[in-house]
């Protein structure tokens, strides 16, 4: 897991002062001190041409390696007209005596605001506690607070002049001092909001930017499937701040049902993830939602073709921070207009609209209690006036409902400098309503309740430990009426035989309490291991799980040098419970067993610090054992655990951070990649539902300057498999011709090629800013083919394209 | 783009939307509707001594007449036909699940189908089996039809005559009072363009100057100017036919009674109908028919002398039951 430590306030938080040292007395004969680095020199931030008489603030983070130097700086809130590349130059010219464990420097990272401001000198002043705060919350260690009255050292010239800060001021900023922890995972990629909303192709939707990543295939019809290294998508989960998100996507992938400007960033641990993370074998991506500002009231607003949102935050008070956010659609208003005539009536055209409130407290110093309320709901009714040509049971009332509401409670706590706690608790209801006509009709209502609580001890130097309750409660009551549910991949979905229906009205309550133990060792100082286990259980099928992990990460290269280079690797057992059908008893079988797997990895990592370039290398492998598949004609006991699979390959990263010499960030990914799986043991092997050979994806954003900003997004895959059909059953029973299929996954799609291009020019008025942005997804109009479709009797055939070009223009006003 | 292709395109991507999976439906086919080669379209069960039931009991003799549609240019057809207690299955094609009831290996070149007769077997000799298969290779030209041992699909022994694999599965009852019983079309009054329109007590001629138009036989004018099919708004006639609520029989058991649906199948050898299905079920108003629009071949393909069309309606209760009407009428240029 992320990161570790704070703190201590460079020029001291009042209310710490008397606290503080206190607690260092306490504290540091029995565990060691962190010290976070201290400016010593640094260039005076020169205002833009022309802008010398604003005032502007910059928050930056900075990386300050052992000697002292800053290696790596980056902007953490944008404010452009060329103050970012300022602020930007003065922090390369920043020098600091380095943070230090027991004496040793050590790296750090930290934030600091750089202050433009003409009336004073420019000071580069810390960042404000709030955010300081936030970064204690998954800390390694952390460093005691230092008192205010501990000079800082300016260095010869104008550069950094205490006595520039009003008093005032110093009793009321802090500075962050962050220390790198040993990751938890063996492969951690992390997209930070400086980028998150700024990758074309992804409508501003910060969800969508982790298809750049290595390791993430490309669903089909521009979807919100989360396809992570060969795994199915019900394999992988989406956490906000360690709650598990039902519904990614409004109308499953238009866009994603949370605020993409209050994240602060996303980490996506494509395999090997820690033990803090159970009830999957595929991958977890974290999404991190930011604190509220608290200096002073923002907000904003945008506004696009398919929907508007806004924003507002602000303090409440010196120790609450709130922000509100809520966003509707307006395709109903329109969508009467596009539909054909006669095809149907619209009872309900589609309509979304989603709202997070978040409510941060900080009573303490050594405490953070957030609270949280967060939804999102899609709902579409049609009746069709005849039935489909294709399959006469589609017709009459088509609907679909789908919501979620969640409340949400967190609490972060330091106990001292050694030991630290996270307890969050979300409760809610989720409901999906699903019905075409009398063929199909599914209503799933369920009262999920979580509890997350996790302790971090720093036993000595070189030993931490953790332990964790992942504990979650689902009643769920399910009414279903249709034909027999299907394995959901691979088996093409064979029609259902007239007449056998099958009706289920269930209630079920899905008990999975778990608990982890993991240890983080330095065995030497260059190198790093995580061993964990996770132990599990599956009330539903009545089953135990134990997984051990362990990943470890070797520094060739010291801290201090420009370029780093380390190697990683890690093994460890994965569990994951059968989806609902599958072990509810009547359509599925209650006595299968979890599903499993191993995954093993081995990477490396190149990184020029002073160049902020970076470039990974990772290979995998992914065994998975009992996976739950289909039985023939889909009779009793409907599924089995026969299914066994395979995932095996590359994955090469380059990205290029903002912040760099040149106006310009990007990333490159490539995956090399095969996914098989096996029905049962007399079954040949075959390519998964979504192998893709080659995902190529590469994505350049630039700074033009005077507001303006472009970027492209290209993406070169493998098309999807896809069974093709041989023959044909003229069935006299239900009118329609079923298709016989070859062997499963026998052929494929071709390659998929996009250019995704976004431009956005931002206008400064005062205090208000307005973005004006124009997204376009597949600018040349690729027609990619998706799939096949075929006529009546599948004697003719042709393509299904993907999505043409779709441009998307918006306006977003920030105060 | 066609208005049908327009249709198709946007429930196709409804349904990509919401379920980010393919569907089977696309542009540019000919639709389920038009009759352009033989085709196996239905069949009636007639279990000897209960007629109009649907649903044979063990030690019932059975005699199943297959319904064979013809283009307007016919083409001889030869079958084979097994029957068989089959597999259960829930999806997917079923199988046998023993030796066949009946075995025929291939009847003489035809433009129908003779009946196959076959007594159901005790029940004791089912097996288990709640229902039968019968499996029908068929060819057209004439051809000899087999079925490849290793596929279980059907080749021909031209290669020029197209190959078809038919099903057809019968429920078993095996309570009398239980069965299922066939729907029936023959009695419901059929209209075109507004006008009465009754079946023929023979078959339609080879060509309208063979009889005089009445309501047997009636006449449709396409005008010079009339809209080509592919047109956004194409010329097109409608057509209407009343429903039986007796039909539709209840099932299933007294405490979650269960009430069929009826899917009804158009068929035409002219032109297209306007959707290749309709339902009548618990959202259809009894007391409307059922009403449908065909959509005449574009003036120019009309022949000078006219055309006799063929209209055929097969409905399910997708229980086993079936029931069949027939119209003709002739299709003539205006001026």
């Amino acid at each position: 897991m992320r990161v570790l430590v704070f703190l201590s306030c460079l020029f001291g938080l009042a209310s710490s002062i008397v606290v503080a040292p206190a607690r260092a007395q306490e504290t540091t004969e029995a565990a060691p001190v962190v010290r976070p680095p201290r400016l010593l020199e640094g260039a005076r931030p020169v205002p833009p041409p022309g802008l010398e008489s604003e005032r502007e603030e910059v928050l930056l983070e900075i990386i300050v390696g052992t000697d002292g130097a800053a290696r790596d700086a980056r902007v953490v809130t944008p404010v452009g007209r060329g103050f970012d590349e300022a602020a930007l130059e003065a922090a390369r010219s920043f020098r600091f005596e380095p943070a230090t464990r027991d004496g040793t420097p050590m790296a750090a990272r930290i934030r600091y605001a750089v202050l433009f401001e003409p009336p004073v000198e420019p000071v580069v002043e810390p960042e404000p506690s709030p955010d300081a705060e936030e970064v204690t919350t998954d800390t390694d260690e952390v460093a005691e607070p230092e008192p205010t009255e501990e000079p800082v050292e300016a260095a010869p010239g104008p550069i950094v002049d205490p006595d520039a800060i009003p008093d005032d001021e110093l009793a009321t900023f802090g500075a962050t001092a962050v220390v790198e922890p040993p990751p938890r995972d063996a492969t951690r990629r992390t997209l930070t909001s400086e980028v998150l909303t700024r990758i074309p192709g992804t409508r501003g939707d910060a969800l969508r930017a982790v298809e750049l990543l290595p390791g993430v295939g490309r669903p089909a019809f521009g979807g919100g499937n989360l396809l992570v290294r060969g795994a199915a998508p019900g394999d992988s989960e989406v956490f906000l701040d360690g709650s598990p998100v039902p519904l990614l996507y409004h109308f499953g992938g238009l866009t994603s049902f949370y605020n993409s400007t209050l994240i602060d960033r996303i980490d996506f641990v494509p395999g090997n993830f820690s033990v803090r993370f159970g009830r999957r074998i595929g991958g977890i991506l974290e999404v991190d939602p930011r604190d509220p500002r608290r200096d002073g009231y923002h907000g904003n607003v945008d506004i696009n073709l398919l929907d508007a949102s806004f924003v507002v935050e602000g303090p409440i008070g010196d120790n609450v921070t709130f922000a509100v956010a809520a966003r509707r659609s307006y395709i109903d208003f329109f969508f009467n207009e596009i539909v054909p005539d006669g095809v149907f009536s619209v009872v309900a055209a589609p309509v979304y609209y989603d709202y997070q409130a978040n409510v941060v407290w900080r009573p303490t110093d050594s405490d953070r209690i957030r609270f949280f309320l967060y939804g999102s709901s899609d709902e579409l009714r049609l009746v069709f006036s005849s039935p489909s040509d294709n399959d006469p049971n589609i017709r009459g009332n088509f609907g679909i409902v789908t919501q979620f509401h969640r409340g949400q409670i967190s609490w972060r706590h330091l106990y001292d400098s050694n030991v630290e706690q996270d307890v969050m608790v979300s409760f809610g209801w989720t409901q999906l309503a699903f019905n075409f006509g009398e063929a199909t009709r599914l209503e799933l209502s369920t009262l999920p309740v979580q509890l997350r609580s996790e302790w971090r001890a720093q036993l000595s130097p070189t030993v931490r430990i953790t332990g964790g309750l992942d504990w979650q409660y689902s009643p769920t009551d399910i009414t279903f009426r249709g034909a027999q549910p299907t394995q959901s991949e691979g088996m093409p979905n064979m029609a259902a035989q007239a007449g056998s229906r099958v009706s289920l009205d269930a209630q079920a309550n899905a008990y999975r309490p778990g608990l982890y133990l993991e240890s983080n060792v330095r065995v030497i100082p260059e190198l790093d291991v995580v061993a964990g286990i996770r132990v599990d259980y599956f009330r539903e099928i009545q089953s135990w799980t134990a997984d051990p992990r362990v990943s470890g990460r070797l520094r060739l290269t010291p801290s201090a040098d420009d370029v780093q280079v380390a190697l990683r690797a890690g093994v460890g057992a994965f569990s994951q419970p059968p989806e609902f059908a599958e072990s509810a008893q009547g359509v599925g079988n209650p006595d299968l067993g979890p599903i499993r797997a191993i995954h093993t990895t081995l990477g490396s990592d190149l990184r020029f610090v002073p160049q902020r370039l970076s470039f990974t290398l990772d290979g995998f492998y992914k065994h998975i054992v009992d996976r739950v598949v289909g039985t023939a004609g889909g009779v009793p006991p409907f599924y089995t655990n026969a299914g066994i699979g395979r995932i095996y390959g590359l994955e090469l990263g380059a990205r290029l951070e903002p912040g760099s010499a040149i106006p310009v960030f990007g990333f490159l990914s490539y995956t090399l990649m095969r996914s098989e799986r096996q029905d049962g043991p007399d079954q040949p092997w075959r390519l998964f539902d979504f192998d893709q050979t080659h995902i190529l994806t590469a994505a350049l954003v630039w700074t033009i300057g005077d507001g303006w900003e472009a970027g492209a997004t290209f993406r070169l895959v493998s098309g999807n498999p896809y069974t093709p059909v041989v023959g044909r059953i003229n069935d006299l029973s239900t009118g329609v011709y079923r298709p016989v299929y070859g062997d499963v996954n026998s052929d494929r799609n071709p390659f998929f090629h996009r250019l995704d291009v976004r431009v956005q020019k931002r206008f400064e008025i005062g205090d208000f800013r307005l973005t004006v942005y124009i997204d376009v997804q597949n600018v040349y109009n690729a027609t990619n083919r998706e799939g096949v479709s075929y006529n009546y009797d599948y004697t003719q055939s042709s393509d299904i394209a993907g999505l043409p070009i779709i441009p998307s223009l918006g306006v977003r006003g920030e105060l | 783009m066609s208005r049908r292709a327009r249709e198709s395109t946007f429930v196709l991507l409804l349904l990509a939307w919401g379920s980010s999976g393919l569907s089977a439906c696309g542009p540019g086919f000919d639709p389920a509707s038009f009759i352009e080669r033989p085709r196996l379209v239905g069949a009636e069960v007639r279990v000897e001594g209960a007629p109009g039931r649907a649903t044979p009991l063990p030690g019932d003799d059975v005699t199943l007449e297959p319904w064979l549609l013809q283009p307007e240019v016919p083409s001889p057809v030869r079958a084979s036909y097994v029957v068989c207690a089959a597999t259960d299955v829930r999806r997917g094609a079923a199988g046998c699940r023993a030796m066949p009831l009946a075995f025929v290996p291939a009847t003489p070149p035809s433009e129908s189908l003779p009946p196959v007769a076959f007594t159901v077997p005790p029940e004791a000799e089912l097996a288990g089996a709640s229902q039968l298969l019968v499996l029908v290779a068929s060819c057209d030209r004439g051809a000899l039809p087999s079925l490849d041992a290793s596929t279980f699909l059907p080749t021909c022994d031209d290669p020029m005559a197209r190959a078809e694999l038919t099903t057809l599965q019968i429920p078993l009852a095996f309570d009398a009072m239980l069965a299922n019983h066939h729907p029936t079309l023959l009695d419901e009054a059929f209209t075109v363009d507004a006008g009465p329109w009754s079946p023929r007590t023979e078959s339609a001629p080879a060509s309208c100057a063979l009889a005089e138009p009445d309501e047997t036989l009636p006449r449709i004018v396409i005008p010079s100017d009339a809209a080509p099919p592919d047109a956004m708004e194409p010329f097109a006639v409608t057509l209407t036919f009343t429903t039986d609520e007796d039909d539709r029989e209840t099932y299933g058991s007294a405490a979650s009674p269960l009430r069929e649906s009826l899917q009804i199948s158009h068929y035409v050898t002219h032109g297209q109908m306007e959707r290749s299905f309709s339902a009548v079920d618990a959202m259809s108003d009894p007391s409307m028919p059922v009403a449908i629009d065909w959509i005449p071949p574009a003036f120019v393909d009309v022949p000078e002398a006219g055309a006799v069309v063929r209209f055929t309606w097969i409905a399910r209760d997708l229980r086993g039951g079936f029931a069949r009407a027939d119209r003709a009428l002739c299709l003539v240029r205006g001026s």
